[in-house]
């Protein structure tokens, strides 16, 4: 147990600077939740005060950021400023991280999706960006054989989008639209073939 | 005695496709991270793992073309919450499919016990006591592992920016002592201890002389940046020269060494180039194929090898 709870202190410490600085002035109280012997208090309170554990917190942003913005570029990209501080109140919440792109990935695309249906999170151009990036992802790795529900058809993918997609089509990155469409279009995604194919859904 | 070995490799990434269609003839070996070829949906799933064809398609390729070696990233063999008997088993399923010549994982933690999880990633690897307890918990997992495997395990040594005060022993006695009652080897990242050399004012050489390298079998080496004046480990491009020097020092200590591995970041490849990645690996075989011509017999200065 007490390795177990030096490793879960160390990795609470990682996530939260504030902890940090709270360790280095009150070590008893700032570890005074985890069951530790007194040799391994002694530690992690000489560990906080070394100048190196800012760079594990930064090291640790970086880390979990990694699976996120490799599958949600320009949706990390659109959220501007509030990436930022989305990402930190999702780490705070998210107990059973793992660095599996794809549930990193979707985890967050759930997050977003819940401050926007709260709004919490404003909308805009995001949101088209993450059903794109978030289909493109899961097309491509999905298995070619589909399920015996939907045979086939796991690495075909349809989506909606809410704003002019020649931006997300665009092989440079541009600007992204500010002007709702009047109508919603439908994209398909194809990772059927050798190469991916994205075309409009009325072509398919 | 010293073994023949497979010579020089690379951590395979994405970027290198087209590189090994181009230049594959320089390469001995190829080094995969399984972790990247199949999906884990998470311990209640069922089937838990599956795998991604056509990165599937792609390794099996490779093994067609080259001698496969594996480099596990997931195990957290030090965690002291969860010891993953499941991953193990995926990882000895896939050396049953590809037959990969040798297995290495990280010496690490990086999974530990939350409020949701056993297994939550700590997004960081988490500095280890080197303490007797942990050595006789390690060398217990060592043979589970070297059982469920059926093979021989290697274990990297990694990079430490703030290391655990007042340890039962030292770094370099802890893995001598590893090998020694558990049976596993040392995968040594030249870089790594690179690494904790610069930010920890460590002496490489020293750690060096009190290795026993009659258990490395693989070197990994490696090129850095820095970040707010830190040296890290992020295999950022070329390998610097102090990791050359290390490697012509070590090399010919190591009677069985199977191989040299270089590896970096794929984001890194634009900066680093087809030129870059090529020289690497020359300058890499240029040390491997005079590693034996001056034989020096250097036993460790450890006092934890006396118990071996």
């Amino acid at each position: 147990v007490s390795l177990t709870d030096f490793q879960r202190a160390f990795s609470d410490l990682i996530a939260s600077p504030r902890l940090v600085l709270r360790a280095r002035s009150e070590p008893a109280a700032a570890l005074a939740g985890y069951d530790l012997t007194e040799r391994e208090r002694q530690r992690l309170a000489a560990m906080c005060a070394s100048e190196a554990m800012e760079i594990n917190c930064t090291l640790y942003r970086v880390n979990r950021l990694t699976p996120i913005y490799s599958v949600l570029s320009r949706t990390c990209h659109l959220l501007g400023p509030a990436l930022a501080s989305e990402l930190l109140a999702f780490w705070e919440v998210e107990h059973d991280a793992t660095l599996q792109f794809h549930r990193q990935s979707v985890r967050f695309a759930e997050w977003l999706r819940e401050r926007r249906h709260t709004a919490a999170l404003p909308g805009g151009p995001w949101e088209d960006a993450l059903r794109f990036e978030l289909a493109v992802f899961e097309a491509r790795t999905a298995p070619h054989d589909g399920d015996a529900e939907n045979p086939a058809d796991a690495r075909l993918r349809w989506i909606d989008l809410h704003y002019d997609p020649s931006w997300l089509l665009a092989a440079e990155p541009t600007e992204a639209p500010t002007e709702l469409l009047a109508e919603p279009v439908w994209l398909c995604i194809d990772a059927t073939g050798p190469e991916l194919e994205i075309r409009s859904a009325c072509a398919s | 005695m010293t073994t023949t070995g497979l010579g020089v490799g690379v951590v395979y990434n994405g970027v290198l496709e087209g590189f090994v269609q181009n230049h594959g003839t320089v390469l001995d070996y190829v080094s995969v991270i399984p972790e990247r070829f199949w999906r884990d949906l998470g311990r209640d799933a069922v089937p838990r793992f599956c795998d991604l064809r056509d990165d599937v398609m792609l390794l099996e390729s490779l093994g067609d073309r080259y001698p496969l070696v594996a480099h596990g990233i997931g195990l957290s063999i030090a965690s002291g919450s969860t010891f993953d008997l499941e991953h193990l088993r995926q990882l000895a399923s896939w050396h049953t499919r590809y037959g990969f010549r040798w297995i290495s994982e990280h010496l690490s933690a990086v999974r530990v016990q939350t409020g949701g999880s056993i297994d939550h990633h700590a997004g960081l690897a988490i500095p280890l006591p080197w303490d007797e307890d942990v050595l006789a918990m390690l060398c217990e997992r060592v043979g589970v592992v070297q059982d469920i495997l059926g093979c021989q395990i290697l274990l990297e040594n990694g990079v430490v920016h703030t290391p655990v005060p007042d340890t039962d022993m030292s770094e370099v006695e802890f893995l001598n002592e590893l090998c020694a009652r558990s049976g596993c080897a040392l995968l040594l990242d030249l870089h790594n201890l690179h690494v904790n050399a610069v930010n920890l004012e460590l002496d490489p050489d020293a750690f060096l002389d009190a290795l026993d390298c009659r258990h490395v079998r693989e070197i990994h080496i490696a090129g850095g940046n820095r970040l707010y004046g830190v040296y890290l480990d992020s295999h950022a491009g070329a390998s610097p020269p102090e990791v050359w020097r290390l490697l012509a020092q070590v090399l010919p200590r190591c009677p069985d060494i199977e191989g040299v591995t270089f590896e970096f970041h794929e984001s890194y490849y634009p900066e680093l180039g087809v030129e870059g990645v090529l020289a690497e690996l020359s300058r890499a075989r240029a040390i491997w194929d005079h590693r034996y011509e001056v034989q020096t017999c250097h036993l460790p200065t450890s006092s934890a090898h006396s118990a071996t």
